[in-house]
């Protein structure tokens, strides 16, 4: 091993202080209010991970979803990365398009075999309903356990960037992926604010 | 939590995660502290030596658990410290012979609670799939170095995972063929493959590249193509939902995905929030321009949340203008090309920053005003967002709290 691997840590370390020091060349002169900051701030920290954690899908999905929703603070991601953001613009929407065929492909697979056996349980819940009248209509916890997680995979779709266009196997990488990610994204903005705010109460 | 050189983590304040206790509802919560308090009853874990020296992050640790021990092999894999690492284990497992160095990483750290864990996962990924199935993946024709790393179907599998998060592209294209031949594993399903399906396919040496990828039917069980590719789907499935079980601290004993799926939500919007709230303390902290960049950079790059009180070595330094972070790229710069900074470079370091700060001592006089404005702002900030007990000093364990009570306050 000659060059010794540069950790995720550091680089995250790295493009974040790059995009907060590009927050206040931005922000020179006039004073922010605390919201817009705020906003500043989290939007840096979100495009630097994503950055960072560059080759995944929700990295892909995280930066067009901001560079979509910020049309007017163009200025910040241009600072951030310049070809970065073109890049990644240019590679979403070809790997969207192209992972939303794949999907598609797979879900009508998929979908001939679910149907089956969908209709079985149904067959078997029907059998079961006209056997025991008396009964109240519940569902089998076959279908219980099945709505439950599909309930649950809705939501984590809609918590990790990009998760609508994937299915399950998938979302379930992303998902490891994305918790590392904000893992040491977490970790290392604590150590920041907690470093900083620390020496500025030493200095006073 | 600090980086060692061998890409474990390191962590060194058991305060942070007992306090985590005050959220009550989550497992994964509870997980972590139970986790920290199996490991201060054992050992440290023996770094090796090649890798140790490599890495910035070094400190004297008391008690520390790597990352093998939370997250077992094929996640540790994921780690992006330790992806060539594993490559280049794996590189070699493939070259020269095919189990003795793929196993190596397990084998060096023998004794812990990793090389347990991580055996054991070794172990439970190869063995059903002796029982059920031999898979071969098949490789790339354009990827070379892929195709290496297919050593077996079992290890395949895994070799897929412990490229790293760097190699994601590669794996997304992966999942082209995958999906290919799992189309036509429709045509080829139904004939039952005679490969070896024991522990022998651990051992096999990189075979010649097959256009579609066999899977044995298990006995008794259907053979159609449409129920054999079901259960190839739902193999890997569980597979990623185990490595999520061990990515999600306290989530061992769960049996199911219902309830997986849960723990994994909880904690990914609990992550979400703590990033929001740290957001908006580092606002509060950004705009004071008096403190010292460097020094936090050369703390982060040792002990990234170590207690606040260290040296007082900081109150000499001079005032930066606003364009700390650029001097902090610097500072971080330096610390990136000799990772390997013990106490005495620490000091070197610090006075080659110092020269670079002094010409720009200068401007800080201007700015003197600004953290008088910010002070009360800070104040009444702090005050809101993170809860009555946060007041001098920020000391990381109470902020762990604190943040588990904003966090609770919003919740409920």
């Amino acid at each position: 091993m000659n060059i010794p691997p540069s950790s995720f840590r550091q680089k995250y370390m790295a493009r974040l202080l790059g995009a907060l020091s590009s927050i206040d060349r931005i922000s020179n002169k006039k004073e922010l209010s605390l919201l817009k900051r705020r906003k500043r701030i989290k939007l840096a920290a979100d495009i630097s991970l994503a950055l960072t954690s560059n080759g995944s899908l929700w990295s892909h999905a995280l930066i067009s979803k901001i560079s979509k929703l910020n049309k007017d603070k163009s200025l910040l991601q241009r600072i951030i990365g310049k070809r970065t953001v073109r890049n990644m613009k240019n590679t979403q929407f070809c790997s969207g398009t192209h992972m939303q065929k794949l999907m598609a492909g797979r879900r009508r697979a998929m979908k001939r075999s679910f149907m089956k056996r969908r209709n079985m349980n149904m067959i078997k819940a029907m059998a079961d309903i006209k056997t025991c009248p008396m009964e109240v209509r519940r569902p089998s916890p076959y279908q219980l356990a099945r709505s439950l997680v599909s309930q649950r995979t809705k939501l984590l779709k809609r918590l990790i960037p990009g998760g609508e266009s994937m299915d399950s196997c998938c979302l379930l990488r992303e998902a490891a992926d994305y918790i590392i990610s904000l893992r040491t994204q977490v970790e290392v903005m604590q150590s920041l604010a907690n470093n900083g705010s620390l020496q500025s109460r030493q200095s006073l | 939590m600090a980086l060692q050189g061998n890409g474990n983590y390191v962590f060194d304040e058991p305060a942070n995660y007992n306090s985590s206790l005050d959220y009550p509802a989550s497992t994964w919560q509870t997980g972590i502290a139970a986790n920290y308090a199996m490991k201060m009853s054992q050992t440290p874990p023996q770094p090796t030596a090649a890798a140790a020296p490599t890495e910035g992050f070094l400190r004297h640790v008391n008690s520390s658990y790597g990352l093998d021990e939370l997250l077992p092999f094929s996640l540790h894999s994921l780690d992006y410290s330790s992806r060539e690492n594993s490559l280049q284990n794996v590189k070699l497992a493939s070259e020269q012979s095919p189990t003795s160095n793929f196993f190596s990483p397990i084998s060096l750290s023998k004794g812990n609670v990793s090389a347990e864990e991580s055996s054991s996962s070794e172990q439970s990924n190869a063995d059903p799939r002796s029982k059920i199935c031999a898979r071969k993946r098949k490789i790339l024709p354009n990827d070379k170095a892929r195709g290496d790393l297919s050593i077996g179907p079992c290890p395949g599998e895994n070799t897929e995972e412990s490229k790293g998060k760097r190699s994601k592209i590669a794996e997304g294209t992966n999942e082209k063929p995958d999906l290919k031949s799992e189309g036509e594993l429709g045509a080829n399903g139904s004939e039952p493959e005679m490969n070896r399906k024991d522990s022998q396919q651990n051992s096999k040496p990189s075979e010649a590249p097959k256009d579609y990828i066999h899977v044995r039917a298990r006995r008794g069980q259907a053979t159609d193509s449409h129920s054999l590719a079901e259960r190839v789907r739902r193999e890997k499935i569980s597979e990623r939902m185990k490595l999520l079980q061990d990515l999600v601290p306290g989530c061992n004993k769960i049996t199911g995905k219902a309830v997986m799926l849960d723990e994994i939500i909880n904690y990914v919007q609990s992550l979400q929030h703590q990033v929001e709230f740290l957001s908006m303390k580092l606002e509060a902290v950004n705009p004071r321009l008096d403190f010292n960049m460097e020094r936090f950079i050369s703390k982060d790059m040792h002990e990234p949340s170590s207690m606040p009180f260290a040296s007082d070595s900081a109150l000499t330094y001079p005032q930066f203008p606003h364009s700390e972070w650029t001097q902090m790229q610097t500072g971080l710069s330096c610390n990136i090309v000799e990772p390997s900074l013990g106490n005495t470079r620490e000091q070197a370091l610090k006075k080659t920053i110092n020269e670079h700060l002094a010409p720009a001592e200068g401007c800080g006089d201007a700015n003197s005003q600004i953290p008088n404005l910010w002070d009360d702002e800070l104040q009444s900030v702090v005050q809101l967002g993170l809860g009555q007990n946060i007041q001098l000093p920020f000391t990381p364990q109470r902020f762990q709290g604190s943040f588990s009570t904003s966090y609770r306050n919003i919740e409920y």
